[in-house]
Parts: C-alpha cells; sequence; structure tokens
C-alpha cells in the first residue's frame, strides 16, 4: 500500500480514534434506548449530537441496537418459563385476560362500524324509494309523474277505487262455466 | 419466592446464556477499551436480573427493562472507571491506519494527527447542520439506514445528505491542504 493510498483511508479512522478519546457526560439508559430505537424527542436529538461527536457514545449506541433483539428473546424465554411453572398458571391467567380486553375493545369497534353501515345503507335505500326522481335528477321529475309509494299503496284510495272499476276477474259476469262438466247440448 | 428447583434451573440457564450474549456484545462493540470488565457486567447483569425476578416474578419481563438493567449496568461500569484516574486504560488493539496517538511515532507525527483531526472538525462545522450530522454518522460507522433512523429522513435522503456533505467536506479540506479520503 503506497503512503498516499494509506493516507486515503485514513481520515475516517482518524476521526473514529480521536473522537472515541474524548472524554463527554454519558449518556441516560432510557434515552440511548429511546434513539437506538429511532424515537425522535429533545433528549433523543441532544444524545445525536454527542454521537457524532464520541465515539464512546457511538460504540454505547452500536451496543444498545444489537443488545435489542437478545433481550426479546430473553424475555419471551423467561416468560414461557414461568408460565408453563405451576404456580405460573395464575400469572398466565392474567395475562391471556389482559390480552382479551383489547380484543372485545375492537370486535366491538368492528361491530359498531358494521351496524352503523347497515342502518346508512337502509337509511339510503329508503330515502331512494321515496325518492326515486331524485335519483333520475331534476330534469326528468318534471315530466314522468311521480309513482305511488309501493308500502303504502294499499292505502291509496285513488288506486283503489281504479282498482275496484275493473270487474273482478273470478266473479265477472262472462264467466264461462266448467267444460268438462258442462251439459251436452247436442244430446248424441 | 418459592422456586421449584426445576424451575430455578432453568432460569438460571437462561440468564446464563444471556450474560453470555451480552459478554460477547460488549467485547464485539469494543467496550472494553473504555475500563470496563465484560466478565464482571456478564454477572453485574445476572445478579441484577435474578434480583428483579425475585422481587416481582409476575413483572412482566419486556425487551425495555431487560435492556435497561443492562444498558445502565455498562454506562455505571464506565463511570466508575472513568472515576478511577490512577487505573490506566486498558491496551486495545488499534486498526490499521494513522491513530490519534501512536506510542511508536515521534511528537512530530502524533502533533501531526491531532492537527488533521482539528482541520477535519474545523472543515465539518463549516456544513449545513444535516449535511454534517450525516457526514459525522458516517464516519463513525453507521449505515446509510441507521442514519436516516437516526435523522428522521428515509435512506434515499440520508445518502443525498451524506454525498453532498462528503463532496463539501473534500473540497474544503483540500482547500486546507489535506489531500485524503474517507471509508465511503
Amino acid at each position: 500500500m503506497t503512503d498516499s493510498k494509506r493516507h486515503k483511508t485514513d481520515l475516517g479512522s482518524l476521526y473514529r480514534r480521536v473522537s472515541r478519546s474524548r472524554v463527554t457526560a454519558l449518556p441516560q439508559a432510557d434515552v440511548l434506548m429511546a434513539l437506538a430505537e429511532g424515537e425522535h424527542s429533545e433528549a433523543t436529538e441532544r444524545l445525536l449530537g454527542e454521537v457524532t461527536r464520541s465515539g464512546m457514545h457511538a460504540d454505547l449506541l452500536r451496543f444498545a441496537q444489537a443488545l435489542a433483539p437478545e433481550s426479546a428473546r430473553l424475555g419471551v424465554e423467561l416468560e414461557q418459563a414461568l408460565e408453563v411453572s405451576p404456580s405460573g398458571h395464575a400469572r398466565s391467567q392474567r395475562h391471556s385476560a389482559r390480552r382479551a380486553i383489547p380484543r372485545r375493545n375492537w370486535l366491538r369497534a368492528v361491530a359498531s362500524v358494521a351496524a352503523g353501515l347497515v342502518v346508512a345503507v337502509a337509511v339510503w335505500s329508503l330515502q331512494r324509494t321515496h325518492n326515486p326522481s331524485s335519483a333520475q335528477g331534476t330534469a326528468t321529475a318534471g315530466v314522468s309523474p311521480a309513482s305511488d309509494d309501493r308500502i303504502f299503496a294499499a292505502l291509496d284510495e285513488g288506486r283503489a277505487a281504479r282498482q275496484s272499476a275493473k270487474p273482478d276477474q273470478i266473479f265477472r259476469t262472462d264467466f264461462k262455466g266448467d267444460r268438462i262438466f258442462k251439459p251436452q247440448s247436442s244430446g248424441g | 419466592m418459592s422456586l421449584d428447583p426445576a424451575l430455578r434451573t432453568r432460569l438460571h440457564r437462561l440468564l446464563a446464556d444471556y450474560g453470555a450474549k451480552v459478554r460477547i456484545l460488549i467485547d464485539g462493540h469494543g467496550l472494553g477499551q473504555y475500563g470496563i470488565d465484560p466478565a464482571d457486567i456478564e454477572q453485574e447483569v445476572r445478579i441484577r436480573l435474578w434480583k428483579a425476578l425475585e422481587r416481582d416474578r409476575n413483572a412482566a419481563f419486556h425487551t425495555s427493562f431487560i435492556q435497561r438493567v443492562v444498558l445502565t449496568t455498562v454506562i455505571d461500569a464506565i463511570r466508575a472507571a472513568n472515576s478511577r484516574p490512577s487505573e490506566p486504560l486498558p491496551e486495545v488493539g488499534f486498526d490499521a491506519g494513522m491513530e490519534f496517538v501512536e506510542p511508536t511515532a515521534g511528537p512530530e507525527r502524533n502533533a501531526s494527527g491531532l492537527a488533521e483531526f482539528d482541520r477535519i472538525v474545523a472543515c465539518m462545522a463549516e456544513l449545513p447542520e444535516r449535511r454534517r450530522k450525516a457526514v459525522a454518522l458516517h464516519l463513525q460507522g453507521f449505515s446509510l439506514r441507521e442514519i436516516g433512523t437516526f435523522s428522521g429522513t428515509s435512506e434515499e435522503a440520508a445518502r443525498k445528505l451524506l454525498d453532498r456533505g462528503l463532496q463539501m467536506l473534500r473540497e474544503s479540506l483540500a482547500g486546507s491542504g489535506i489531500v485524503g479520503d474517507f471509508d465511503d
């Protein structure tokens, strides 16, 4: 490696080395964890500033990042170990009860939304049935007569009168007799 | 707390495994150079977690709780090491490249390293804040994704900030008479 090549790669390591030797105030564990998780607050911004200047803070931040998955694994393993033990049964029940509460809340919310939708659709379809001209537009509203209300059509006296004007099909006067039992007039 | 022997053994085993992993992580991230003993940290973490288990067995062992125990232990140990001025810091294996202080180098070269660092810092101070932050995090060894996460930007935005920042820094350093590059 030539001197110039070696020198070229030296600036980055020089920065890291010197910044590691800088003694600054140590970070708080909570803030370090928050920054490692990508949270943003005044405290994490301040710590990020320290990380850019101090190699020790940068090392601690990397360490905190690497620690998270191992800590999560231990948490799960401890939980499992305590739940399978006989005395851990009550704890398990408490946990499942605690988990059930948000699940119930979620179901309740979904049911409310569904009920609301059903009501909205019912109201909308009722409105359409009552006032179909609104669906056809104002242009046709004045031309075509509004059709009768289907639900309360039976109460429409005019329509009932119109219907009564027609002779009853069954008892009308031109009722033709039964052809099978009709008496044979030919006598033959 | 009364634990049946099998459960007690299992919990001890889990904490021992975790302690070993913590020790490996401490070694792997070079935290030993700050005057702490990874074996001490491992033991202290195991003790603290066991005490927490004994104190409240039903307490949920959240990731954040476990992580806080370890980080607090490490930070406390570094603080304790820093407050012992008579105790020399352990020697660390320097990677290839010029170091801040090299025992074998003469005073002129050490002074040169210091001077170069000061000039790098001075040139970085001229950068706009977001670019300076991206460059500094890059120099500290963080990836583009990490820079984006810490800065609250996307990876692509972090890349642009870094590219422009490094370009400005190179030009500024060249103007100061430093011909060099960063491992980008």
